[in-house]
């Protein structure tokens, strides 16, 4: 009993409480609890008063909750209206937090349609409504397979809709809902068709406004992408602004500017497709908060954390893809989504085949970018065209003009001069191969070029005990191609 | 710590800075739900019910600016406009379905009487109460493992005995204290935190 009450120590119940404990000491504290009544009620205080937990449990005991969206499509299922103008409704396809969509059918042309009505409070004043149809006629003019087509937008007895083709494979948001982060060439594929979709639509002057991975759908099995919702962001704006002087709605994909509540261009749309891109990449929105002003506050301010962070099969530059579109400034995204849509294909095209396709040089590291990789490219291409005993003197030629014209933005670098007059001199050709050498370690230590050139494969090994692939690549390059390329007879 | 006063007030007030979009979001998320349930108890069906809501929704969109003074000087006083307000607009449903000749004139007479006895804020300000209760609830639950979420609901929800749910979890009964202290700790927490962003002026 004694030996229990000196274990007694309250100062570390808050600690317990808050889970800042080690291990260890919170295991200790955890079986002191069990036995001591005195702190297992001083930790229930602490967590709360008497009152509170009482409320607790009633209120939490007796909640009716707000039907969950399940329960919400059960209901409209089983209160479908008969039909919206001159469209019978055959079914219901969802509800979002600006319209309803119901499955319609269209007896004329005997097709089945998509309807999707407003919500009555977004289009009750005069102007929300005239402003939907405006929108809704700016966005039917979009033409491009990556846009869901407006097949009409009609306004019957105050209810507002419109009529698109009926799209079945869900939502973006759905697949993330199942199926977590996607891969790397799934987000460049998924985000390259939204860029495509919305280079289309900017270029009729429509923005979007509200990019999010409900409103990307998925067709033909999740290979084509079509953005929706084109244009009614603006009239959900309008509705509450008018009304309330506010935006509704979550904020989590809106750019700095927007959330701002500043004037916004087709750039806001970008960064939303960042941000889907980083959703793509992790599962979560790049932005996340328990409270909305929290969000804006984070959108305005933080810097995204690293998509490897959320999921390791990410490579490093898609954060600097990532990047490009999150910027804050709207001047330091791509310029316009057509921009946008060739870096997207330049990345899916080097994901697809490494081997040929570098590369976009805006989303290299900052620090291989300028310098080393022509260089380098060259220099494998080099090898194994000696190896196989080619025209050797032709790329060593070939050599020399790239040199030099890569040569500009490498001249301030005193290793890399080194290896370029060694390059061009032909009476230091002898020494030539030796540049393989220092080329092959440039790949991992750069700034060690100057050291290695002159090392025998023994001495390299030595040096970089860490790096026997040096040594291995030296001392082929040694045997096979020295004496080759020591003797100009030979080539 | 028990059932304060929430008008809520300074959130209406946020209702109409133009830069403040949030405001919006966050009073939808917690009236919604509570105007929902109102319209239900009233006896409306749930198509009706949300049109409801979203008719309330829309007048206090558009009374946000020039609501009457005592609503917002008055404790509780936005609270009773709201109740007030939603019973008007359940009352309108009901009119406009005899209208329609779905014929339920027995009940608008009935509504008529029933809430008159309780004070019209009372019965909103529970609803209101009940929603922050179970947001919070909704959000520690993501935060916490399954089984300690379990040992909080079980025992201090459901009142089961600790021991029983202890050997059911297959922690020990240690465990299940501290975990439902945790919980509760991380609830109190969220709702003072969402009743002090919404009602600092209170």
């Amino acid at each position: 009993m004694i030996a229990q009450l000196e274990r007694c120590d309250p100062r570390r119940l808050p600690g317990l409480l808050e889970n800042r404990l080690s291990p260890q000491e919170a295991a200790v504290m955890t079986d002191h609890i069990e036995r001591c009544a005195d702190c297992r009620m001083r930790l229930e205080r602490l967590a709360g008063e008497a009152a509170f937990w009482t409320e607790t449990q009633s209120v939490l005991s007796d909640v009716t909750c707000y039907p969950d969206v399940g329960q919400q499509e059960a209901i409209a299922h089983e209160n479908l209206p008969e039909r919206f103008g001159p469209y019978q409704v055959k079914g219901f396809v969802g509800h979002g937090g600006m319209a309803t969509v119901y499955k319609g059918w269209d007896a004329e042309l005997n097709r089945a349609l998509a309807i999707k009505v407003l919500h009555p409070h977004l289009a009750s004043t005069g102007t929300a409504r005239t402003r939907f149809l405006r929108e809704a006629q700016a966005a039917a003019a979009v033409v491009h397979p990556c846009v869901v087509p407006i097949f009409g937008v009609h306004n019957d007895q105050g209810r507002s809709f419109l009529v698109m083709p009926l799209i079945t494979g869900g939502s973006l948001q759905q697949r993330l809902d199942r199926e977590g982060s996607l891969e790397t060439i799934e987000i460049l594929r998924i985000g390259l068709q939204i860029a495509e979709g919305l280079a289309a639509a900017h270029a009729q002057g429509v923005v979007h406004r509200d990019i999010k991975p409900a409103n990307i759908l998925l067709e033909d099995g999740g290979r084509r992408v079509l953005i929706s919702d084109f244009g009614l962001a603006r009239t959900l704006d309008d509705a509450t602004l008018t009304a309330s002087g506010m935006v509704a709605g979550t904020p989590a994909f809106m750019s700095p500017e927007q959330a701002r509540g500043e004037s916004v261009d087709h750039r806001t749309d970008l960064f939303s497709l960042g941000a889907v891109l980083f959703t793509m990449a992790t599962g979560r929105r790049p932005f996340d908060a328990d409270n909305p002003l929290a969000v804006l506050r984070q959108i305005a301010s933080s810097k995204v954390r690293s998509v490897q962070e959320f999921d390791e099969r990410q490579p490093a530059w898609l954060d600097r893809l990532i990047g490009r579109f999150l910027a804050k400034d709207p001047n330091d995204r791509p310029h316009n989504a057509s921009e946008a849509a060739e870096l997207l294909r330049g990345c899916l095209a080097h994901v697809t085949a490494p081997a040929f396709h570098p590369l976009p040089a805006a989303v290299q590291s900052p620090k291989l970018r300028p310098k080393w990789l022509p260089i380098t490219g060259f220099m494998l291409l080099a090898v194994g065209a000696g190896a196989a005993g080619g025209n050797f003197w032709g790329v060593w030629r070939d050599a020399r003009m790239q040199s030099t014209t890569t040569g500009q933005s490498v001249a301030s670098d005193p290793s890399q001069r080194a290896t370029n007059a060694r390059l061009s001199s032909p009476s230091t050709r002898a020494n030539s191969p030796s540049s393989f050498v220092d080329n092959a370690a440039t790949q991992a230590a750069p700034l060690q070029v100057e050291r290695i050139v002159h090392l025998k494969p023994e001495a390299l090994e030595n040096q970089f005990p860490a790096r026997r692939d040096l040594k291995i690549e030296a001392t082929q390059i040694m045997a096979d191609q020295l004496e080759q390329a020591t003797d100009p007879e030979a080539w | 710590m028990a059932a304060q006063p929430l008008t809520r007030h300074s959130l209406l007030l946020r209702l109409h800075d133009a830069a403040d979009e949030a405001a919006w979001g966050q009073f939808t998320e917690l009236y919604e739900p509570v105007i929902y349930r109102l319209a239900r108890a009233r006896g409306l069906q749930d198509a009706d019910a949300r049109e409801v809501v979203q008719e309330v929704l829309m007048a206090v969109a558009k009374a946000a600016e020039r609501l009457p003074p005592h609503v917002h000087g008055e404790a509780g006083g936005f609270r009773r406009w709201l109740a007030i307000t939603t019973r008007n607009r359940v009352i309108d449903r009901f009119r406009r379905r005899e209208v329609r000749g779905t014929g339920r004139s027995t009940q608008v007479q009935r509504l008529a009487e029933l809430p008159a006895a309780a004070e019209p804020g009372t019965e909103l300000q529970q609803e209101l109460r009940k929603q922050l209760f179970s947001q919070a609830a909704d959000h520690v639950k993501q935060q916490v493992a399954s089984s300690t979420w379990q040992a909080f609901w079980l025992t201090a929800v459901e009142n089961q005995p600790v021991a029983r749910v202890a050997q059911q979890l297959d922690i020990s009964v240690g465990n299940v204290y501290v975990a439902r202290c945790r919980v509760l700790d991380r609830i109190r927490n969220w709702v003072q935190e969402q009743s002090r962003w919404c009602d600092t002026n209170d």
